[in-house]
C-alpha cells in the first residue's frame, strides 16, 4: 500500500475517532504529539487501529516519539513494517 | 577512555525529605523476587512503588515560604536511574540536620527503614522523622526502633514541621510541638499528644516545575494528580483511607477533611506556567468527595486551563448535568469506576455496590453520548465472600463490556490487591468478622514480610474464598484473560497483548520456582536454595526494574524520569559524573 494512502486513512481515522470530526486543519506534518493531539491512551487505540486496518503489528519497541511525531513518521513505519 | 569519577557534591538542606524504595538495597537484593504485575493498577511504577505522598510537595512549598530551605529526593527513581550509585557516599553528602523519610504506605516499610538504619550508622548526628498515615498507625511501634528519632502524625502536619525546624534551628524544646513523638538523647520517647487537627487539609502544590525529563526516546509520562481531601465520606471496607479508617487512625470524628478552594485556585495558578500543559493528563483523586459548590468552582478552574486531559474518581454513577459540565470543561475526560466486582454482593460488602451491572451498562451509553472520552472501570482481587468463579466471572462480564462498547474506549481493568491489606482499614482491623485472616499485624511483621522472597509469602491476608497463593496465581491469571479479550475485541493490539502474557506466564512459572523454596522450613536449607536461585532472580529483577514501567492500561515500557515525582536532588549531569 502506497505511503499517501496509508497518511490519508490514518488521517479519516484521528479526524473522525479522536478529533471527534473537529477540523483543525490536520495534514501529514501537524506534530501529533507536540500538540497534544495524540498520547499513550491515542497511540494505543491509533495501533489497534492500523492492526485491523493495514494487518500490520506495531511491535512495542517501535512505540517511539520519532515515529508517531506526524502522519508522515506513522505512516513510514506502516510501510517499514510490511516490508 | 577512562571517566573521571567524581563524588556528589553535598546538598545542603534545614529539612532533606527522602522517599525510600520498596525494598533497599534492591539493587543487590539476590533473595527478594519482584515479578512482573507485582504492583497492580494503572500507575506508571516499578514494584518499587516509586511514588511519594503528595505532602512532600506541599511540605517543600509551606516550609520554604517560611524561610526553611527543603529538598526533595526520590531516593527510588534515583538509584533506579543511577545504579551505580554509592549509596554511602550520597548519605554523606547531605548537609542537614534533619532527614524526613515518608512511611505512608505500608509497602514501603522495609525501604523506609533500611534507608534510616544506615543513615543513623553513617550520621549519628543527623536526626531521622518519619510521617505518613502508616507512620501514624504505627507510631508507638516505630519510634521504637533505634534510627527514629521522632514520628510526626496527622493528615496534616505542615504547621507542626514547621515550628519543628524553627525549634530545631534555635535549639528549643521539642516539647512544644504538636503531633510530635520523639526520642531524647538518651533514648526516653516523649509523646507531645495529637492536638493539631485542622478543619481543613494541605494546601496547593505548585506544579510550575516538573522534574527534568530524561533525554529520553521512549513516550513521556505526563501527569500529575491532586487530592480534594483527606479522608473520605464513603466506606470501602479493605481502604486505609476510608471514611472509617481514617477516623481510627486520625481519632478525628470528621471524615473528610477538605482542601481550601484557595488551594485548587493556588494550584491552576501554577499550571499556568507549566511548559506544555496541554499535553499533561490531570488525574482528580478522590473527587466524589467534593460538595457540589467546590467540583463547581474545580471544574470552572479546569475549564479555564487547557489541560490535556482529566480523569475524574467517581463512587457513584455521574449525573448527567455533571457529566455534561465535565466535558463542557475538558473534552479529553476520563471517568475512573471502581465497582470492585460484578457481583453486588461481593460490591456491597467491600463497600461498593451502588449501582447494578445494568445501571453501569445504560450510564456508560449515556456518558459517551455526553462526549466522555474514555470510561475506565475497575475491578479488585481479594474482596469479601469472592472466590475464583466469581473472579473467573467478573472477567466474563468485562469481556461483555469490551464486546458491548467495541470500538469505545471503555476499559475495564482488574488487578489483585497485593501485597498489602491496609493497616487501619476495617478489614484489617475486624479480619474474623469478614472471613478475613492477617498474617502481619505489626510494623516489624510487615517490614519482615516484604523480605520474603516469595511475593505470595509477601502478602499480609488471605479470605476465606482465596488463599494467598490464589491472590496471586487467580489474580495473575484474571489481568491474563483480560488481555486476551482486549487483544480479541481489538481494544489493545494483539502484539502487545501477547507480549504482556507472555510476561505473565514466565512470572507465573517463576514465582512457583521461588515460593518453593521460600516456604522450605528449615532456615539454613531454604538460605541455601534461595542463594542457588540467587543469579536468576536478580536477573529477572533488573528486567523488571530497569525496562522501564508499562501497565495494564499501555502495556509499553516507558522510561523512568520526570514523572513528577522523580525528584533527584542533583542535577542530572552530576549525577552522570559521580
Amino acid at each position: 500500500m502506497k505511503q499517501s494512502k496509508i497518511i490519508e486513512e490514518l488521517k479519516g481515522y484521528i479526524s473522525r475517532e479522536i478529533l471527534d470530526g473537529k477540523d483543525i486543519g490536520l495534514d501529514k506534518s501537524t506534530p501529533l504529539l507536540e500538540w497534544g493531539i495524540i498520547n499513550s491512551m491515542e497511540i494505543a487505540r491509533i495501533v489497534s487501529f492500523i492492526q485491523s486496518r493495514f494487518h500490520v503489528g506495531i511491535p512495542d519497541d517501535k512505540i517511539l516519539p520519532e515515529y508517531f511525531m506526524n502522519l508522515t513518521a506513522i505512516s513510514g513505519l506502516v510501510v517499514k513494517l510490511t516490508r | 577512555m577512562n571517566r573521571t569519577i567524581v563524588s556528589l557534591p553535598p546538598i545542603s538542606a534545614d529539612l532533606l525529605l527522602l522517599h525510600a524504595p520498596a525494598i533497599f538495597d534492591f539493587r543487590k537484593r539476590r533473595d527478594i523476587y519482584f515479578p512482573f504485575l507485582g504492583t497492580s493498577g494503572d500507575v506508571p511504577i516499578t514494584p518499587l512503588y516509586e511514588y511519594f505522598p503528595l505532602g512532600f510537595k506541599t511540605l517543600e512549598r509551606f516550609l520554604s515560604d517560611r524561610g526553611h530551605d527543603v529538598k526533595l529526593i526520590n531516593l527510588s527513581t534515583l538509584l533506579l536511574r543511577y545504579p551505580k550509585l554509592n549509596f554511602d557516599e550520597l548519605i554523606e553528602a547531605f548537609d542537614t540536620k534533619l532527614i524526613g523519610i515518608d512511611l505512608h504506605w505500608m509497602v514501603h516499610v522495609q525501604g523506609s527503614m533500611a534507608v534510616a538504619e544506615r543513615i543513623k550508622q553513617i550520621r549519628k548526628e543527623v536526626r531521622v522523622i518519619f510521617g505518613g498515615i502508616s507512620s501514624t498507625y504505627y507510631s508507638n511501634e516505630i519510634i521504637k526502633y533505634p534510627y527514629i528519632d521522632m514520628v510526626m502524625r496527622g493528615y496534616d502536619t505542615h504547621v507542626p514541621m514547621s515550628s519543628l525546624l524553627k525549634t530545631i534551628k534555635q535549639d528549643g524544646d521539642l516539647k512544644t510541638i504538636p503531633n510530635l513523638l520523639w526520642k531524647s538523647k538518651d533514648g526516653q520517647i516523649y509523646d507531645n499528644g495529637f492536638s493539631y487537627t485542622p478543619t481543613t487539609f494541605g494546601l496547593g502544590v505548585d506544579w510550575s516545575n516538573q522534574p527534568e525529563k530524561p533525554a529520553t526516546q521512549t513516550l513521556p509520562i505526563n501527569e500529575f494528580i491532586s487530592f480534594v481531601s483527606a479522608g473520605c465520606k464513603n466506606h470501602c471496607r479493605w481502604c486505609g483511607g476510608s471514611r472509617e479508617a481514617f477516623r481510627r487512625i486520625f481519632k478525628e470524628e470528621r471524615s473528610v477533611i477538605n482542601k481550601p478552594l484557595t488551594a485548587i485556585d493556588y494550584e491552576f495558578d501554577t499550571l499556568k506556567k507549566l511548559k506544555g500543559v496541554d499535553r499533561y493528563h490531570f488525574y482528580s483523586v478522590g473527587s466524589y468527595n467534593l460538595s457540589e459548590r467546590s467540583l463547581d468552582a474545580l471544574l470552572n478552574r479546569i475549564e479555564e486551563s487547557i489541560l490535556g486531559s482529566v480523569s475524574y474518581e467517581q463512587h457513584c454513577l455521574t449525573s448527567d448535568s455533571v457529566l455534561k459540565r465535565m466535558v463542557q470543561a475538558n473534552k479529553r475526560t476520563i471517568i475512573t469506576l471502581s465497582p470492585e466486582s460484578h457481583d453486588l454482593k461481593v460490591a456491597k460488602l467491600a463497600g461498593r455496590g451502588v449501582y447494578t451491572n445494568e445501571d453501569l451498562e445504560r450510564w456508560i451509553k449515556k456518558a459517551l453520548n455526553y462526549g466522555i472520552y474514555q470510561i475506565d472501570i475497575w475491578y479488585f482481587i481479594g474482596m469479601p465472600e469472592q472466590d475464583e468463579k466469581s473472579v473467573m466471572e467478573t472477567i466474563d462480564y468485562c469481556q461483555r463490556l469490551l464486546e458491548m462498547f467495541k470500538g469505545s474506549p471503555v476499559q475495564p481493568m482488574v488487578c489483585p490487591m497485593i501485597p498489602f491489606l491496609d493497616p487501619g482499614s476495617t478489614l484489617f482491623e475486624y479480619p474474623e468478622k469478614h472471613g478475613y485472616r492477617v498474617f502481619y499485624r505489626t510494623a516489624e511483621d510487615h517490614r519482615r514480610g516484604m523480605e520474603r522472597a516469595s511475593i505470595i509469602n509477601r502478602i499480609n491476608y488471605e479470605t476465606k474464598w482465596l488463599s494467598r497463593s490464589d491472590l496471586v496465581y487467580v489474580g495473575f491469571k484474571a489481568v491474563r484473560r483480560l488481555m486476551e479479550a482486549k487483544s480479541e475485541t481489538g481494544y489493545l493490539p494483539s502484539n502487545w497483548c501477547k507480549d504482556y502474557i507472555a510476561k505473565i506466564d514466565d512470572a507465573l512459572d517463576f514465582i512457583g520456582v521461588v515460593h518453593e523454596v521460600d516456604c522450605l522450613e528449615d532456615e539454613k536449607e531454604r538460605t541455601q536454595e534461595l542463594f542457588k536461585l540467587g543469579t536468576e532472580i536478580l536477573r529477572r529483577n533488573n528486567i523488571i526494574l530497569y525496562s522501564g514501567v508499562m501497565n495494564q492500561a499501555f502495556p509499553v515500557n516507558r522510561q523512568i524520569g520526570g514523572r513528577w515525582f522523580d525528584e533527584l536532588g542533583w542535577d542530572p549531569s552530576v549525577l552522570e559524573a559521580a
